[in-house]
């Protein structure tokens, strides 16, 4: 039973907060703050590590995993994430498409306009400032 | 009349996000498929904003006042301060640290508070004048320093302490490293203030004893305050006036009024002195430079 043992050991890898997935998308969100590391030749560079504090003036990016659980191809995906009260929305995060839309500073949302195949997904972010 | 001047603080930014607020996101994606709507919901990020610990500390000009400075919570979560000041004169010491409650710039026993520990806890961006109270009722030239510190948490800013901040979330030293202090040196005489009509050069310094009704000095109700307030006049000045409002809390005591020792009435009639319950006034009329005049007079604690 191939298929039920992937679907079990899919809900046993999602955040225990997580609404189990009731159809074929799956969705995860983080958010990161930026980590300084010194490297071995003495340059530093910035990592993004789990937010365990933050304070007014911090910058925060959250980003969202999305997946096609299903079989079939799902076309027209619409990720939405109402930016967290608190905070002011800055702007995609590095490496991140721009949202398609940024509503009143109180929402981000982007469009997907190509389908993403069964088992395929992506990730998308955003930074915003504690206020 | 004499008069004392300040600087009015600008209050520091209060929008900050309050320590102990929680930052949640939750994300949701749809879309259609077979012409039905599916979505799904994330999981729940919940984030406490961590404490902040900051202060600045700033000098008010206060002529002829005690020291005052304006201690403001630039963090963002309510806390308490310690504040010391020490003074660099033999011979002179600091009797104590007051919360200016009313922002006169003067300590009154009936209405300040005289700190003997840390303060109470100060909102975030609320801002105390505190009055630095020398053992000399005199002015004197002396250097103070008055420093304060978070009570939470000071010194190197990123200090991380676990769970010590409000709402349970942790308290980190801020850029101030939570604490600060400022060099005061005071001056004596101090000019800025001047008799009206006149020349500048006069500096009014006020002073207060408390006896209670058990006889102790302990400010309570029915407590009787002798406020003496001596003017002294480096400069010559012309038509000099003193008006000296009758502290909120307290009534004055009819007949208290005295000028150098010698009982004025508390009419607006012949002689310098009027008491009308709300404020004592006292012509000074022409003084010469170096003239001293001390006023004194009573009102009972309600």
């Amino acid at each position: 039973m191939p298929l039920i043992l992937a679907v079990l050991s899919l809900l046993a890898a999602t955040p225990t907060q997580a609404a189990p997935p009731a159809g074929p998308l799956s969705i995860t969100t983080r958010m990161m703050v930026e980590q300084r590391v010194a490297a071995a030749d003495g340059t530093t560079r910035t990592r993004l590590v789990p937010a365990t504090r933050v304070v007014p003036g911090d910058r925060v990016t959250i980003v969202v995993a999305y997946r096609n659980t299903g079989t079939a191809p799902i076309a027209d995906l619409v990720l939405a994430n109402p930016v967290p009260p608190s905070t002011v929305y800055r702007g995609p995060a590095a490496g991140s498409p721009a949202p398609d839309l940024v509503a009143n500073g109180s929402q981000v949302r982007w469009r997907l306009t190509r389908p993403v195949a069964p088992g395929g997904g992506g990730e998308l972010g955003f930074t915003a400032i504690v206020r | 009349m004499l008069a004392l001047v300040w600087l009015v603080a600008t209050p520091a930014d209060a929008t900050e996000t309050p320590a102990g607020s929680r930052i949640v996101n939750v994300a949701a994606i749809s879309a259609q498929q077979d012409g039905r709507a599916i979505d799904a919901q994330s999981n729940r990020v919940d984030l406490v904003t961590a404490e902040r610990l900051d202060l600045t500390l700033a000098r008010v000009a206060n002529d002829g006042g005690p020291v005052d400075v304006v201690l403001t919570n630039s963090g963002n979560g309510k806390e308490a301060f310690d504040v010391r000041a020490t003074t660099s004169t033999p011979g002179t010491s600091v009797r104590g640290i007051a919360i200016d409650r009313d922002g006169n710039g003067r300590y009154d026993p009936a209405i300040d508070l005289l700190l003997s520990g840390p303060t109470p806890a100060l909102a975030p961006g609320g801002q105390w004048r505190l009055l630095v109270l020398l053992d000399s009722d005199d002015p004197v030239r002396t250097t103070l320093t008055v420093s304060a510190a978070a009570l939470t948490a000071s010194g190197t800013p990123g200090t991380i302490r676990p769970g010590a901040g409000d709402g349970g979330g942790d308290a980190v030293v801020g850029p101030t490293g939570a604490q600060a202090s400022v060099t005061i040196e005071t001056d004596s005489p101090s000019p800025g203030a001047g008799g009206s009509g006149g020349a500048g050069g006069a500096t009014l310094v006020k002073s207060q004893t408390v006896l209670a009704p058990d006889g102790s000095a302990t400010a309570v109700r029915d407590a009787i305050i002798t406020y003496t307030l001596v003017a002294r006049f480096a400069a010559a000045a012309t038509a000099a006036r003193l008006d000296d409002p009758v502290p909120a809390g307290t009534i004055y005591v009819p007949g208290s009024l005295m000028l150098d020792g010698a009982a004025l009435s508390d009419t607006a009639d012949g002689d310098a002195g009027n008491g009308d319950g709300r404020a004592v006034t006292v012509a000074l009329g022409d003084v010469a430079a170096g003239t001293t005049r001390t006023i004194r007079f009573q009102a009972r604690i309600q």
